[in-house]
């Protein structure tokens, strides 16, 4: 069976972007620019899988960027250089599955806060099993 | 010449200091504008200066925008002694054509259209130690403001916000070039040279954004900028002045052998009518591009508007960012109560709203049945992608006229112009530090004044195979009426616009010759780029938008027409791209070129509170006059140089004594006598008491009869100025006309008020 072929408009059409996108693809190193030497270069199914995979992933609310690394096994892009924001907080178990995060400046809870905030948080989570001492 | 002599700037460059995202040095060097302006058309030159100093080729990939009024018209690139010159060519083949080179390891260049105001130059192939100039030729009219022009030259593109439908359907391609990467600064920095002529000598020029040097020769001006490279972060804003306003007149221009094009602009004078009471609903983008000096013009625009309303008039302020909060459930009777509640209101508001959803809040007033004249009054810096959307909603409503004021360092023009366009409006700029009164007299001359429809166009002597724009808008009072029309020569032609306003039918009429064009590349460019921007707008308005517009399905017909007018008049479009192509002997496709995204500058005011420091205004006169352009809180400059220093936005901001006053006028026109009266007008109290004294009524409205006049007195004291303060007058006159009360011994209060407190 002879190969598929495609211009970057059919190859666009076919996998229902824009010529661009595809360009923008080649461009970022995504998909491998056009095969072949001379006038008949063309792109090829290997082109069009790989595409289609990568609109696939985007499509399940993967960004680019994790798309690529998902098809690539490598990083689209380095790290971007803006500054990385640090914070200290301190973090509170108050129960199961429930913790709390105070963060600078801002006085830690007293116990009995911290149990109180613990007993609310419970009401609003499982309504249905309420604490007898809440009073509700 | 190598490009470093060229700039004769090496030091400045920085080039290799800045990287791009992935670490590469920013191949782009330096950006230089060249412009000439004669009369209300511009040509304007633009050189990006590239280098590629690594050691592999590279893809250059740079996002940059244009006035939303440019036609593009000239691509070429120059590198060594070796010239490529772009052609139109349809978008898919161009592309075609632009892959196909590079694939093969030639050399290419291309430039798209991504929105009429944001273009994409791709450059590849480009050699390591290879130097390249790309001259990009566009011409554009300069829009009439009052009697001035405004030329507006964007630099930078800022941050867009991506609604989240339109983010799930958004082509990636086109996102990542409305959203180019940011930086805090870029190496590359702008030079600008900006050559006015016109029929009559320039009278001033005044530069709202940055300091520059303004030389007056010939009766011509040359303005530059101070600075030897100024950073592109934000618009380069003139207002320009000629001693005589350009009259509406018509320019004839060739058009191959037997054909010319005309450029014929209206200005049709109406008589006065009597003000309509209307609703008016003011929309405030309070999102996070917002912050700092634009919403802070936003709130004193909004003070402005609030007292130009009048009793009888509705109203409601919506605030929108990703939701959208309504002062009042729905619209309320303007009314001292209704005033201060909205007064408070204005004064508490913030960019705090987060993104941008203008399609919801337009959709909640639009839904709403209006009862009166309604006007929806938007105050935006415009940061949305999805501008055709608000556009085909606002054009889906023609009972609602939709008025934009567009605010800040790098609106987004294209946005409050077709938004205006579509919803039979207006389009008012402001410039941070610009004085904001006149600019809001003049919409609200046109939000309240009556409308003129039925406007169309008669010919005489020749009937043009070509004009546009094909449906003309409802007239406002200062309309301008701008056509390009394409006619056969040789013939005496009478054109006449007519229109129907309130007491029936009106016409004015132009005749011109076309035996003589004159040879001259802006108009045509201007034909065919406005011609192609109504079909474009047409086919915003059927495309399904549910799917990005890069592969939307587009009405094959009207693509067609777009494309065959690109071509013949080499000039840009949605559907068209410039396309060059430069084989390279030895070329070895082995090895392709690595992809360099240019990073844009942020806009300057955005990300920080501190980048939010203002260059002092820079105005120049070609007389000694005071200018009527210049706010109190500007300075008028001779020095130039000593122009370059900056100072805080809040000193700049600080509300002149008539602003003041402004805000204290009652919702009947009146004013209170009171302390803070007294301190607006710099007056004490002792000093009116012989005034009050005279009047036999009581002693609140006695005080406020006093307040009132003397408040008309402070406003209209400089004649200049006359014009900004005309809604307040109006209303104040009418509040004293209505009064049972007599000035002792006079037939008129203001002359009362001459005779017994001459002025000082």
């Amino acid at each position: 069976m002879t190969p598929r072929r495609f211009s970057i408009t059919e190859l666009a059409q076919v996998a229902g972007i824009s010529g661009r996108t595809v360009r923008y693809y080649v461009q970022r190193g995504l998909i491998p620019p056009p095969d072949g030497r001379g006038p008949g270069r063309h792109y090829g199914q290997e082109h069009l899988d790989r595409i289609l995979k990568l609109r696939d992933l985007q499509r399940t609310g993967l960004s680019l960027d994790l798309a690529t690394t998902a098809l690539t096994g490598r990083a689209c892009e380095p790290v971007p250089d803006e500054p990385i924001e640090r914070e200290l907080v301190t973090r509170l178990k108050l129960g199961d599955g429930l913790h709390l995060e105070v963060g600078p400046g801002t006085p830690v809870p007293t116990d009995r806060q911290l149990r109180d905030m613990t007993r609310r948080c419970r009401d609003i989570l499982e309504p249905g099993n309420r604490n007898p001492d809440s009073g509700g | 010449m190598p490009i470093q002599q060229q700039l004769n700037d090496s030091a400045d460059l920085a080039s290799g200091v800045m990287t791009t995202r992935d670490g590469a040095r920013v191949p782009l060097l330096a950006v230089e504008i060249d412009v000439s302006v004669h009369d209300t058309v511009s040509n304007l030159t633009l050189r990006q200066f590239y280098r590629n100093g690594e050691r592999v080729p590279i893809e250059a990939l740079y996002s940059f925008p244009v006035g939303d009024l440019s036609a593009m018209h000239r691509l070429e690139v120059r590198i060594g002694d070796r010239l490529i010159r772009a052609a139109i060519d349809e978008k898919d083949l161009a592309l075609a054509a632009y892959d196909d080179a590079l694939a093969a390891g030639n050399r290419a260049i291309l430039l798209d259209q991504d929105r009429p105001n944001i273009l994409t130059l791709s450059l590849g192939n480009l050699l390591p130690g290879e130097e390249a100039v790309v001259t990009i030729g566009t011409a554009s009219e300069l829009e009439r403001h009052g009697d001035s022009l405004r030329l507006l030259i964007p630099t930078t593109i800022s941050p867009r916000y991506v609604p989240a439908e339109q983010a799930a359907t958004l082509d990636p391609s086109e996102l990542s070039d409305i959203c180019p990467p940011l930086r805090n600064a870029v190496p590359y920095g702008l030079r600008l040279r900006v050559a006015i002529r016109g029929n009559s000598p320039v009278r001033e020029v005044e530069c709202v954004s940055h300091p520059v040097r303004t030389e007056f020769a010939g009766g011509g001006a040359v303005v530059t900028l101070c600075d030897r490279q100024t950073t592109l972060d934000q618009d380069v804003v003139l207002n320009i002045r000629f001693e005589a306003a350009p009259e509406s007149s018509a320019l004839v221009v060739r058009d191959g052998e037997t054909e010319c094009i005309a450029g014929v602009e209206f200005r049709p004078a109406f008589d006065a009518f009597p003000r309509q009471p209307c609703e008016i609903v003011f929309l405030i983008d309070r999102s996070g591009s917002m912050e700092g000096e634009s919403i802070e013009q936003a709130r004193r625009t909004l003070q402005i508007c609030l007292r130009s309303l009048i009793e009888g008039d509705c109203f409601n302020i919506i605030g929108f960012g990703s939701t959208f909060e309504s002062l009042f459930g729905t619209s309320v009777p303007y009314s001292q109560k209704s005033l201060e509640a909205a007064t408070g209101h204005v004064s508490e508001i913030h960019a705090d709203l987060g993104g941008t959803e203008m399609l919801a809040p337009l959709q909640f007033i639009l839904g709403h049945k209006s009862f009166a004249r309604r006007r929806v009054v938007l105050v935006t810096d415009g940061q949305v992608s999805n501008e055709d959307e608000v556009a085909t909603l606002v054009a889906s409503h023609p009972e609602t006229a939709v008025f934009t004021f567009g605010i800040g360092r790098g609106v987004n023009e294209h946005l409050a112009r077709i938004i205006a366009r579509s919803g039979g409006g207006g389009a008012e700029f402001v410039f941070p530090g610009e004085r904001i009164e006149q600019k809001v007299m003049r919409q609200f001359g046109r939000i309240t004044g009556p409308t003129f429809t039925d406007v169309r166009l008669t010919w005489e002597g020749a009937t043009p195979d070509l004009v546009t724009p094909g449906r003309l808008p409802p007239l406002s009072e200062d309309a301008v009426v701008r056509l390009y029309a394409r006619l056969a020569r040789n013939r005496h032609v009478r054109v006449t616009l007519h229109a129907v306003g309130p007491n029936g039918p009106l016409s004015w009429t132009q005749e011109f010759d076309t035996g003589d064009p004159i040879d001259e590349e802006a108009l045509p460019a201007l034909l065919a780029r406005a011609a192609i921007r109504e079909i474009e707008e047409e086919q915003v308005a059927q495309t399904d938008r549910s799917r990005s517009r890069r592969v939307a399905r587009q009405d094959r017909l009207a693509v067609a027409r777009i494309v065959a007018l690109s071509r013949r008049y080499g000039v840009l479009s949605s559907e068209t791209s410039f396309i060059g192509v430069e084989v390279i002997p030895d070329a070895n496709p082995d090895i392709q070129p690595e992809f360099r995204h240019i990073p844009v500058a942020l806009t300057r005011g955005w990300g920080s509170p501190t980048d939010g420091m203002l260059f002092e205004r820079n105005y120049t006169s070609a007389s000694p006059a005071r200018s009527p352009l210049v706010g109190r809180a500007g300075l008028t400059l001779c020095d130039v140089e000593s122009a370059h220093r900056s100072r805080p936005w809040a000193d700049k901001v600080r509300p002149d004594p008539e602003t003041q006053l402004l805000l204290l006028q009652l919702a009947d026109g009146s004013w209170k006598l009171d302390s803070a009266f007294l301190t607006a007008v710099s007056l004490k109290k002792k000093a009116l008491q012989p005034l009050l004294k005279q009047l036999a009524v009581d002693k609140d409205l006695g005080g406020r009869i006093v307040a009132t006049l003397v408040a008309l007195r402070h406003l209209l004291r400089d004649p200049d100025r006359e014009a900004e303060w005309q809604f307040l007058v109006q209303k104040a006159r009418l509040w004293l006309g209505a009064l049972p009360a007599r000035p002792p011994g006079s037939s008129d209060w203001e002359a009362w008020l001459d005779r017994e407190l001459p002025m000082a």
